[in-house]
Parts: structure tokens; sequence; C-alpha cells
């Protein structure tokens, strides 16, 4: 696992680190689950289709004639991004980087997070309402020629995780 | 590169795309025109407006008054046209209007095709209720100008290549 980021820039760095949770999060025994994703990505879509199907309707119909049909479109594509938004740019949801479940079908919700200028990669998991929050440096994670390693994230959330379990027995 | 991450960077480029779209729709709806923002790409309006000058239409007025400046379409022109109107004609249901540009020595009769002395309602896109002077040269260059396209579109070509993700 190697990705190659620009060690200068934090968003690069929270980026790459970001990618490869899932395969972090694989390893420590959580398969990723993508409805979230798939419902973001749907929203998405539904977007550009009105935009496109307004796009023909511009084109074949004049103004006049598309007038309501366009109000409709247009009312339909702004409610469809201000849910997209809501679930991708509100403090909420906007963080959440991976949602997965074990074996035994735990679920687990990680959101991650950087400031502007500290080189500090902020991890909260989520175990249904229990919250843990951590944070590796990410000099941890990437050597001198700007190659990801997993192992030090693996072994914070790997920390976090036993914690939880412990106390849950 | 999964389906997922190729959905995503699709959707980051289309959104672009189809927010300013959709923008510009809504704020046709708005104005009830199809086209709230026109570039003045002629003279005819010297002092008044001169070419370049970003026009906004508001197209809910029932009625246009001497001295308003409207933009309407023509058979005979492809592009809309923005001059003052001269004359005008109403009743409750409908209007006609003669329009001139303030630079021009006649009015716009020959412009309106044949057999038509007037404007009708329909042939108005909007009647300019703000303006914003110059910034529309961008594009009346980038239409006219082959060198400056070219050269805007080299210019965003190597911006991408030098931009990270």
């Amino acid at each position: 696992m190697s990705s190659k980021a620009n060690l200068y820039s934090v968003t690069q760095l929270r980026t790459i680190a970001d990618e490869n949770l899932s395969e972090v999060f694989g390893s420590l025994g959580y398969e990723e689950s993508f409805t979230f994703t798939d419902f973001k990505l749907g929203l998405g879509l539904i977007t550009v289709a009105l935009s496109g199907g307004l796009f023909l309707i511009e084109k074949k119909i004049s103004f006049n004639d598309s007038y309501y049909p366009t109000i409709g479109i247009l009312v339909l594509y702004f409610i469809t991004s201000g849910i997209l938004w809501v679930f991708t740019q509100s403090s909420k949801y906007k963080d959440i980087k991976f949602i997965g479940t074990n074996d035994a079908n735990e679920k687990i919700t990680c959101l991650t997070s950087t400031t502007k200028y500290d080189p500090i990669y902020n991890i909260e998991l989520q175990f249904g309402e229990e919250r843990k929050k951590t944070s590796i440096e990410f000099m941890k994670m990437f050597d001198d020629f700007s190659n990801f390693h997993p192992d030090n994230l693996t072994e914070v959330l790997k920390k976090e995780i036993e914690k939880v379990a412990k106390k849950d027995q | 590169m999964n389906l997922r991450k190729q959905i995503t960077q699709f959707l980051a480029f289309a959104y672009i795309f189809t927010g300013a779209y959709m923008t510009w729709r809504a704020l046709g709806i708005i104005a009830n025109t199809h086209s709230p923002i026109v570039v003045v790409l002629t003279g005819s309006m010297e002092p008044a407006f001169q070419r370049g000058d970003v026009l906004f239409l508001w197209n809910r007025h029932k009625i246009n008054n001497v001295g308003d400046v409207v933009v309407y379409e023509t058979s005979t022109k492809d592009i809309p046209i923005v001059h003052r109107v001269l004359r005008e004609h109403h009743n409750p249901n409908k209007q006609y209007v003669l329009t001139k540009g303030d630079n021009n020595l006649v009015d716009d009769l020959s412009l309106y095709g044949r057999k038509k002395n007037y404007l009708t309602q329909d042939d108005i896109i909007g009647t300019v209720y703000g303006y914003v002077p110059k910034v529309g040269y961008i594009t009346i260059l980038l239409t006219e100008n082959q060198y400056f396209r070219f050269g805007i579109f080299g210019l965003m070509a190597l911006s991408s290549l030098f931009q990270s993700e």
C-alpha cells in the first residue's frame, strides 16, 4: 500500500489517509458498508440527471411552453441539492469517512478531520452511542518519500476498538 | 480505480456545470426570460451602454414605457438587440413597441423584418434594470478573437496539468 502525497499539504495527507481507511479497517475485521456512500452518489446523479433533462427540454421546447416543467425540475433540483448538501457538508455528516461492520455485526463509524496548519489526523470512532476520539501525527503515517504506511494508524485504531470491546465485556 | 471513485470524480466535475446552468435557469424563471443576463455586442446604444457591458433583464413588466431600454430578438438578426423604446401603443392586453438605438440615426423598423412595423411582447426578451460595465468583454474576446480563445484554453489545460487532485 503506497500512495504519494505532498508532505506539506495537510489536505492531501488527510485525503490519502482517508482513502486507505477501508483497507485499514479491513485488516481489523471490519467490512465497509457503502449504503451511505451510494445514497450520496445517487442523490448526486439525480441532480445531474435533472440538469441534463432541463437542458434537453430547453433545446426542444420554447421558454414559454416549458415554463412550468422548468419550475418543477428546478424545485426538484434545489430540494435534492439541499438534501445532498446536508449529507455532504453539514457538520454532522461531512467528516464521515468510513462506515463498516464486523463479523459480530457491530457497526463502526469513523470520522476524520484536520485543522488548517496542524499536521495531525484527528479521528473519531462511533460505536453506536459511544464515541472515542484519538489522533495521530501524519509523520507517523508517511515516510520521507511521501509513501503511506498504515501500520501506526492501524495500531491506534486497534487500541481504541479494543478499549471499547473490553468495556463491553 | 473503483466505480464509486470514478462516479465521485465525475460528479465533482459535473457539479461545476450543473450548478451554473441551474442557477442560470432559476434566474431566468425569476426574471421570466430565457436570457436573464446579456452582453452588449455593438456600440448602437452609446453613450448609455458600451460594448462589453453586462445587462440584467426583467421581463415581468406588463408595459414598457417610452425611454426604457429593452432587449429583443428578430428573425433578421442572430443576436439579441439592445435598444430604447421610442414609441409605444398599448391596451390592457397587448403592447406595440418601436425601438431605436441611441447612437443610430434611424429607428429599428428595418430590423424587424418584412411586414412587421412594431415589436410585440413575444419579441422582447426583457427590460434592462441593471448593468455592470465592461465585464462582458471577456465573452466578446472569447467569441471574436481566436488567439485569446486558444490562449485561455491553453492556460486552463496547463493549470489542470499542474494542479494536484
